[in-house]
């Protein structure tokens, strides 16, 4: 069966808007359309998985069956009803057997990342970026494996991380997002395809970018990738994370889960670049973006960061967290999120302090325009042994045009006195004098939107590596099309 | 959710005894709200952490207890200069009310100007009692309003004070005195203030206890400002020891109205302040302040809703909190601004200092702002006293328990500064200045 | 080069402008005086066609172009720069990325090719140079955290950078210090040229001290009731404008 029977040309019409709405005429393999224990352990033999995590996946699976009726409902977003057994869990592209190299890709899928500008070939080389491309449901290729692999570092499709590496992905996988965490996590665990795995040995500074770029490509597919990242003592990784997927009339359902873990000493950087289809002009279709992340700073003095720009997706929800338990350990979160028509944002992260002087940041900033409605909700408890913490939020909302919303909704809970708490958060828009400033000078109108969000965005852009943050800047620009007129 | 039967039944029980005897009963209308009211009660329950609202304050040891509703309390001798103490001034217009009951013969009602009315809830007319039972001013779940319900169930005495137009009150005090029996009391008072077009008043609310043992407040006050009018409102909770305290104050405001409002708690093991403000009509403004002073065991939770419904409002809310011993605050905020409320102009400040160890704060200001064309924001800060000025009075020869005493005190000061009245300011300064005396050494 | 007929001005429904008239020819420097409240700011403001201001009446014609039927940002590529009297601040955006896209955005327009980062800043920092600015502020978020007068001067090097036909400076001499009164004076006088017309709105003669106008303008209650030469702001610092208000009333 193919995937993909829809034209291309019917879609070029509708390709002005979001450039990367394109549909690879590709041949895949399908699991049976719907969700039963089956469909589950289809998966897992796809992937040829040991018993363990078959049976792991099995307990998250009964779990997720018994709750089923209890999506979550306290974030502000709406959405239909989603039916579980309408979407494919498997789906991905064939092929006689794993690639070796990068020369025995699919050329179609190749063309594929060259047209979203994700360098797989000789472009990854000059800048410098190690790349794991997931199309649908499976690793297509990775690249810099080997030169990774002479410092120790892992960096793999998460599958052949179990088979290659099971103690690793045994002794993590679930320690920071367990199985029966909440609805989505769970359900991305019983059916989780697959991912990337990156482990930095002990004192190992990754000297390179680790990127997976993820594509939605099959129809009435959900992606469902599992990420696990473990830094040893002192070791350093940063991690760049991109999407995007076809222009489809209907919703599709990304249910992703990312785990990090920083042992003593060690840093994560983690950054995304979320854009996936937000949907038409009038709301039709988009991803439904439900997204568990979390971090576990394990060791005395590590740290993590989260960084994101949230451009896509009809509907995101995802507080990407920090548990700091090392003593002195650092959690930082950036966001922006941007909602333009109809999109919904409800997002921010969980600041957990439970070792001594940890230390946390927090800077979100939401844009809406349209009919977008832009959430921030966090959540920062010191709890009582946490000696010294410290954690400083800043939530500023900007909205474009009177059909939108922005929403604040942090939570403070604190259980030590010798912690201190600061949290701030305005909401504008955008004022009248920097437009016509701008305008005076010769920028349209769009123009001089970008520019002043762009501003606004700046503690948190400055946080992306360089490339990503100009990326990031023009994402902007064009999820904010059309919001000024 | 399945309701806790056990707690809730004894006041289903108790009302089928008392709903004849109740203020007003035989109007088919109010005997209807009524019904109405303690069936909600009845299906929702007393609210759990589950309802949002309710997240930070457990009633678990409320409900422990059943609390008694008696419509027809016996009523303890009391004299004039027992109460003396709890008077904003001596001459100011007093009505009291004992073990939850109005009591003219203690109250100073003589010289109630012109224009205006101050009487018992057993004097109010049909159509205050429809003021008195209009819904809450801004929309809420009704899980979290279960206190609300049982109020209006039990209702069966409050102050109604109504200013006509123009007319000026300044000031007059709601004394709610609490004897203890040994038998746990609930007194369900609900106040009702109107203040017709232009009219100027200044109110305070007072809950003290006489004596030693564990009783239940739980208040409902309806306040209602006209265009133009103003009203100074303020609360001073200090409640016994052993009691629970929970107030909903609801506040409608019309065209240029204006609402001010302090409040200090420091009493009871449980208490909670609740507020909802529209700002119902354009140029409405609503500055809301507090301090909250908790010690020992105590739970003090503030909750505020403010919607502004229309343009050109302005509201402020700035809360702070003292917590000792093993105490728990709490400070929860939403602003809400509507589709047409544009050039709104919202600010929210919750300051939070902890002293002890075991001291916990909990805060969730919270925007939700669907107009483009405003001005919100939002600060809260939870923490110490700052090291930096402790150290600096210490290099000054300061012991470190009088410097903390200072820097506590500047931190109440700055709010207790901004007080209009001098009387109330003076009467809330000693509220405070008492606790500090012996509440703030850890 | 600036050519306005019986211009009639309204805000917020109040009429501000009441048919004024002025030719300011290419090559000349032309300064508008007047008191407090007679329009000047007006007349800037629908001269760089801000929202709010409505022309009622009469026609403003730019190079033979009908100015009022144009955005602000068509009016400032066709070369129309307004130096605002309060620079306004944005937040997080380095003056240099702002200024490149809207030197890059004017250049589009005039058919030039655009600037690269490398040919934008080897460019700005010859004229920051010359205006005695540090290169530092390229990269300080746009007038955010400047003193009035470094904001003043950062108009001047928009101007220098945007080089437009025609500049309006609305008091841009206000609250200078001498030594930045000069530095943005030579700013002016290095601009003055036959291709390029300027229209200095001021409240003193001071900045006149610097940059001597070819004509002088009186503007009191929305018309221009007197014309001269340079002299003509010599008499007014001398006498004030009272007198000359009570005479153009009766």
């Amino acid at each position: 069966m193919t995937a993909t029977q829809q034209t291309i040309e019917s879609l070029r019409s509708l390709q002005g808007d979001y450039k990367y709405g394109f549909i690879t005429d590709i041949e895949s393999d399908f699991a049976p359309k719907g969700l039963n224990e089956d469909t589950v352990r289809f998966i897992s033999a796809k992937k040829e998985e040991p018993q363990w995590l078959l049976d792991w996946r099995l307990k998250a699976f009964s779990i997720w069956q018994q709750t089923q009726e209890r999506e979550p409902t306290w974030a502000r977003v709406t959405y239909p009803k989603i039916d579980y057994q309408e979407i494919y869990y498997y789906a991905a592209p064939k092929r006689s057997k794993q690639p070796g190299s990068l020369d025995e890709v699919d050329p179609e899928l190749l063309r594929t990342y060259e047209k979203l500008g994700i360098p797989l070939g000789e472009r990854a080389a000059l800048a410098g970026i190690a790349v794991d491309a997931v199309f649908d449901s499976i690793s297509v290729a990775t690249t810099f494996q080997g030169r990774l692999k002479e410092l120790g570092i892992i960096f793999c499709p998460i599958s052949e991380a179990v088979r290659e590496h099971p103690e690793l992905v045994r002794r993590y996988l679930g320690s920071v997002v367990p199985y029966s965490d909440n609805f989505f996590a769970t359900l991305n665990s019983a059916v989780f395809s697959d991912g990337s795995f990156v482990y930095v040995p002990p004192g190992v500074h990754c000297p390179m970018e680790l990127s997976t770029y993820f594509r939605i490509n099959a129809k009435n597919s959900g992606q469902f990738e599992r990420t696990l990242i473990i830094a040893d003592k002192g070791s350093y990784v940063s991690y760049l994370e991109g999407c995007t997927a076809p222009m489809r009339d209907e919703n599709q359902l990304h249910a992703a889960v990312v785990e990090l873990v920083a042992l003593e000493d060690a840093e994560i950087r983690y950054a995304t670049v979320q854009n996936w289809y937000p949907g038409d002009k009038n709301g039709k279709g988009g991803i439904y973006n439900f997204v568990t992340k979390r971090g576990a700073c394990r060791g005395a003095r590590s740290r993590i960061s989260w960084t994101q720009v949230e451009t896509g997706s009809a509907i995101t929800w995802k507080y990407p967290s920090v548990i700091l338990q090392g003593d002195e350990s650092v959690g930082k979160f950036h966001s922006v999120a941007v909602t333009n028509n109809w999109q919904q944002a409800d997002t921010g992260t969980k600041m957990i302090h439970i070792g001594r002087n940890t230390r946390s940041t927090i800077i979100s900033k939401g844009i809406s325009a349209g009919h977008g409605q832009n959430t921030y909700r966090g959540l920062v408890r010191i709890q009582a042994r946490a000696e010294g913490a410290r954690n400083y939020s800043q939530c500023d909302s900007l909205l474009i045009g009177s059909q939108c919303g922005g929403h604040t909704v942090p939570y403070i809970e604190v259980k030590n006195r010798t912690a201190r708490v600061e949290h701030e958060a305005t909401t504008s828009k955008i004022s009248d004098d920097q437009l016509f400033y701008c305008r005076q000078r010769g920028m349209s109108t769009e123009e001089a939107v970008t520019t002043i969000v762009n501003g606004f965005c700046r503690e948190v852009l400055q946080n992306l590596p360089m490339e990503f943050a100009v990326e990031a800047q023009k994402l902007l620009g064009v999820s904010l099309e059309g919001s000024v007129g | 959710m399945s309701v806790d039967i056990t707690s809730i039944d004894p006041y289903i029980r108790q009302f089928a005894v008392a709903r004849s005897l109740l203020p007003g009963a035989g109007f088919a209308w109010l005997d209807a709200k009524r019904d109405a009211a303690i069936k909600r009660f009845g299906s929702n329950g007393f609210p759990t952490a589950k309802v949002e609202a309710w997240k930070f304050t457990n009633l678990n040891p409320l409900t422990q207890t059943t609390f008694h509703n008696v419509v027809v309390p016996s009523q303890p001798a009391l004299t004039k200069a027992a109460l003396a103490p709890y008077r904003l001034t001596p001459d100011c217009h007093l009505v009291v009310f004992v073990n939850g009951q109005f009591r003219p013969d203690l109250s100073a009602l003589d010289h109630v100007p012109d224009g205006t009315r101050v009487v018992g809830l057993g004097d109010a007319d049909e159509d205050d009692l429809h003021a008195l039972i209009a819904p809450p001013s801004v929309a809420a779940d009704s899980r979290a309003r279960s206190l609300l319900d049982l109020n209006t169930a039990f209702m069966n005495d409050g102050a109604v004070v109504h200013l006509g137009r123009g007319a000026v009150l300044d000031p007059v005090q709601l004394l709610f005195v609490a004897i203890p029996d040994s038998a746990p009391l609930a007194f369900q008072p609900r106040n009702l203030i109107r203040a017709e077009a232009g009219s100027s008043a200044t109110v305070l609310e007072t809950y003290v206890s006489l004596g030693v043992g564990a009783y239940w407040t739980n208040v409902v006050t309806q306040i209602a400002i006209a265009p133009n009018a103003i009203l100074r409102h303020y609360k001073l909770q200090a409640e016994g020891g052993s009691a629970f305290h929970v107030a909903a104050t609801s506040v409608r405001l019309e065209r240029q109205a204006a609402y001010r409002m302090f409040a200090v708690s420091l009493g009871a093991e449980l208490g909670r302040n609740e507020f909802d403000i529209d700002l119902a009509a354009t140029d409405a403004t609503a500055r809301l302040a507090g301090v909250t002073l908790a010690c020992d065991a105590q739970h003090l939770d503030t909750t505020i809703r403010i919607d502004h419904s229309k343009p050109r409002g302005t509201s402020s809310q700035e809360f702070r909190s003292v917590v000792a011993g093993h105490a728990h605050a709490v400070f929860q905020g939403r602003i809400r601004v509507a589709p047409d409320a544009q050039k709104t102009d919202a600010r929210q400040s919750s300051r939070n200092l902890l002293l002890s160890a075991a001291a916990a704060a909990d805060t969730k200001p919270e925007l939700e702002i669907l107009a483009d064309d405003v001005k919100c924001s939002h600060g809260a800060t939870v923490g110490d006293l700052d090291r930096d000025a402790l150290f600096y009075l210490q290099a000054r020869g300061v012991d470190e328990a009088d410097a903390r005493s200072i820097l506590i005190d500047a931190f109440l000061n700055e709010l207790i500064e901004g007080i209009g009245g001098q009387a109330a300011r003076a009467y809330f300064r000693r509220a405070c200045d008492s606790w500090l005396a012996k509440g703030s050494r850890p | 080069m600036l050519n306005i007929e019986d211009l009639h001005v309204e805000v917020d429904g109040k009429e501000i402008l009441h048919g004024l008239d002025l030719r300011v020819p290419p090559g000349e420097v032309h300064a508008m005086m007047g008191p407090n409240g007679s329009g000047k700011s007006t007349l800037a403001y629908t001269l760089a066609g801000r929202e709010g201001y409505a022309v009622t009446r009469g026609r403003v014609l730019f190079q033979g172009q009908d100015l009022t039927a144009m955005k602000p940002e068509e009016r400032a590529q066709e070369g129309v720069f307004l130096a605002f009297q309060y620079p306004v601040e944005i937040p997080g955006v380095s003056n240099a990325n702002f200024l490149k896209s809207a030197v890059n955005a004017v250049r589009r327009h005039r058919g030039q090719p655009e600037l690269d980062a490398i040919e934008f800043l080897k460019l700005a920092r010859q004229r920051l140079k010359l205006l005695n600015m540090d290169e530092a502020s390229l990269s300080r978020p746009v007038n955010v955290g400047f003193s009035g007068g470094e904001k003043k001067r950062n108009e001047i090097f928009q101007m220098w950078m945007l080089d437009p036909r025609l500049a309006i400076l609305d008091e841009t001499d206000s609250g200078l210090d001498i030594d930045a009164l000069k530095i943005v004076a030579e700013g002016v006088n290095a601009l003055r040229g036959p291709g390029r017309a300027t229209l200095l709105i001021t409240h003193y003669q001071r900045l006149l001290d610097y940059v001597v106008p070819d004509k002088v303008h009186v503007l009191a209650a929305g018309r221009i009731i007197k014309s001269g030469d340079k002299e003509l702001a010599l008499e007014l610092e001398a006498k004030g404008y009272a007198d000359l208000v009570k005479a153009a009333a009766t």
